[in-house]
């Protein structure tokens, strides 16, 4: 336990806070469930990491052919920022979807009171 | 039966007439035809061009979206229109020109028979002269949907499409762009849907491939079906 370091402790704890919240949002029907399995598996992913460096980290650097775990890290900060871009993208794509619907209902509200009178 | 034809029109005021004349005034076995035409922010003169023709034409009706939103959006806006007219039947053309009036009989066909819930136009078909770039556009996007839905189609991209009144019913289009082509058929197949391919012609100008997809837009198009598919 000595060995620990304090991001073994930061990282877990910020990950459960993520899973918990993407649980809130599922509750609420705001996300499907496989976009909850998908958070899920990515920050317990992410925990598994931290906590086991070593495992993950090194055995993945060899993998990946790259030499040392500090790389590594490297490359999951790549991972990390890649599906920030995919969140941005599809934060994008919901407001292009409401807006669309703001516009088609302003169309549809014309032909109506076209429609009737 | 009563078929209701929805054209979305974006900047078409060279062409749009034609199209609109050309369209069929009786079918057999369909007892009425509407037009539903969805001005999607045109900044042209296909404002004015619409609104003089839906005026002097009852069976045709005008849609307006104040912005411009794409395809898909324009087409889910006619869509919706035509459930408010109680249609039967619902026939998807493009407002470029490129789709031939004629190929709407042999379209519905099967959903007459009750043989199909969805039916595709497929250009692909047919033996004709497409350009290479939209073959391998199409083919890719062909594939994307396959992995999307289950179905392969030859023509996943057709604007060219018939749904029967439990397809209008099941399927809601939320992809704005070219990308409700693929949407569309995965919708159908988690709704269970029926779905067939029915040859059509293809007209290519310069004019319908400045209009519609190029590679670099098809890449957009792909990259956001994944990103949609991701979404779900």
């Amino acid at each position: 336990m000595n060995n620990f370091s304090l991001y073994q402790l930061l990282v877990p704890t910020f990950a459960v806070l993520m899973i918990l919240r993407a649980l809130s949002h599922a509750g609420r029907k705001d996300k499907t469930t496989r976009e909850f399995i998908a958070i899920l598996i990515f920050w317990t992913f992410i925990s598994l990491v931290a906590l086991f460096p070593q495992i993950f980290v090194d055995k993945v650097a060899a993998f990946l052919g790259i030499r040392s775990g500090i790389n590594a890290l490297f490359f999951f900060g790549f991972v990390i920022l890649f599906y920030i871009s995919f969140k941005l993208l599809a934060f994008k794509e919901e407001s292009e979807e409401r807006i669309t619907e703001i516009i088609r209902n302003i169309a549809l509200k014309d032909f109506d009171d076209k429609h009737k009178s | 039966m009563h078929l209701a034809i929805i054209i979305p029109v974006y900047n078409e005021s060279k062409v749009i007439k034609k199209v609109i004349t050309d369209l069929p005034g009786k079918i057999k076995n369909i007892s009425k035809i509407s037009t539903i035409i969805i001005d999607d922010g045109s900044t042209d003169q296909s404002k004015n061009l619409l609104k003089k023709i839906s005026r002097k034409k009852d069976n045709v009706y005008l849609l307006r979206h104040i912005i411009n939103r794409g395809q898909g959006a324009a087409v889910q806006t006619g869509i919706d229109a035509a459930k408010k007219l109680e249609a039967d039947i619902v026939v998807t053309f493009d407002g470029d020109g490129q789709h031939h009036a004629e190929d709407i009989e042999h379209l519905i066909q099967p959903i007459l028979a009750g043989e199909a819930d969805l039916v595709n136009g497929s250009r692909f078909k047919k033996k004709q002269r497409i350009p290479l770039i939209r073959r391998l556009y199409n083919f890719s996007a062909n594939l994307i949907t396959w992995a999307m839905s289950g179905f392969f189609l030859s023509d996943s991209q057709s604007g060219m499409k018939a749904l029967n009144k439990k397809s209008i019913k099941k399927i809601y289009i939320k992809a704005n762009g070219y990308e409700f082509c693929t949407e569309l058929i995965r919708e159908a197949s988690w709704c269970k849907l029926r779905i067939k391919e029915v040859p059509i012609h293809v007209s290519y100008s310069k004019y319908t491939m400045k209009k519609g997809q190029s590679f670099a837009n098809g890449l957009t198009t792909i990259c956001k079906l994944i990103i949609r598919s991701l979404m779900k």
